[in-house]
């Protein structure tokens, strides 16, 4: 699928609402709509060969997390390996920050896991760093101990009993505020 | 959008909040300020929402120092666009309880109104940032291997 994308500034434009400013917005809002979807083929246009991908979080228990290098891993990323985990049915733009050639996006993504039908939600940090129109860079910062208790199904810390009966934080060197 | 935050006054309110200077962040924050961290409270309590100029100021003049001792920010990425602003980072503190040296990846989302924090949010790479607090590996093992299985191939 061909896509216009703005070509872009290399020099950040702080403060300035410069029609490179207008262009990377606008781009940025068609790949968003393409990406919430979790279309990778839509997707597809917005990706530099030689982009990176990187995703924050526990890959034992998301397998979707870690570094993914080239278009073709992003894609599969995208088209194959978060949906076997995750089905996401919604991804809803909380903030999104335009400057020079970076896009901030902060979003709350909901998902239902194809293994039970479970559905979690939780909150996606994305650092878009774009070069010739085309994103190069991508930082992917999850909310991760919400979405990993919610994915396993479980408390991932729990209170213990004291000799007492009374229950004590499973950890011991907080302090109550 | 009309009003849009001088990139100046962003780089004082992260002086002033890289001084964890009650007084000095109060001076960037609205009256009517909500200040969201992310992340497991029973772990991490630098963790929670705070409503209201008067609570900001609570957090960093009571709450915050019980918790840390010491903490510097490193930005990798800053953005401004109108009444926002972005930024990307590691933060590193010391664990005032433990002594510990606490090092996690966070993002910061600001708006802004007439050069004052409206909102604030901040979102951790919390298990990490949690298993740090607590000085121990959370153990997913168990659940790794479930979450194997659980993977549909597609």
């Amino acid at each position: 699928m061909d896509k216009k994308v703005a070509v872009l500034s290399a020099e950040p434009q702080p403060c300035a609402r410069s029609k490179s400013h207008a262009d990377l917005r606008a781009a940025f809002d068609v790949f968003f709509e393409a990406y919430a979807a979790r279309d990778a083929e839509r997707v597809a246009p917005f990706l530099h060969d030689d982009v990176v991908w990187t995703v924050s979080g526990p890959i034992e228990v998301l397998p979707f997390c870690g570094v993914h290098r080239g278009k073709a891993d992003v894609l599969a990323l995208i088209g194959r390996k978060v949906p076997a985990v995750l089905r996401v049915f919604s991804c809803v733009a909380e903030a999104i920050v335009v400057d020079g050639d970076q896009v901030a996006m902060l979003t709350r993504l909901s998902a239902r896991r194809p293994a039970d039908g479970r559905v979690i939600s939780y909150r996606v940090a994305n650092f878009f760093r774009f070069v010739e129109g085309k994103i190069i860079e991508n930082l992917s910062l999850l909310d991760s101990f919400d979405a990993v208790e919610q994915v396993v199904g479980h408390p991932l810390t729990q209170p213990t009993l004291a000799e007492d009966g009374s229950l004590v934080p499973a950890i011991s060197d907080l302090v109550s505020l | 959008m009309s009003y849009s935050v001088p990139r100046a006054v962003v780089e004082a309110f992260y002086e002033a909040h890289g001084s964890r200077n009650a007084e000095r962040i109060a001076a960037y924050v609205d009256d009517d300020v909500e200040w969201s961290v992310y992340g497991p409270v029973e772990v991490m309590q630098v963790c929670g929402l705070w409503r209201g100029k008067a609570a900001v100021i609570d957090r960093w003049a009571r709450a915050i120092p019980k918790v840390i001792e010491s903490s510097r920010f490193e930005r990798e990425r800053f953005l401004i666009d109108g009444d926002q602003s972005a930024v990307f980072g590691r933060v590193t503190s010391k664990h005032r309880p433990s002594g510990r040296i606490i090092s996690h990846r966070c993002a910061h989302f600001i708006t802004w109104r007439a050069d004052k924090v409206m909102t604030f949010r901040v979102l951790n790479d919390s298990l990490d940032a949690a298993e740090q607090f607590i000085g121990r590996r959370i153990d997913l093992s168990a659940d790794a291997q479930e979450a194997a299985s659980d993977t549909v191939a597609l």
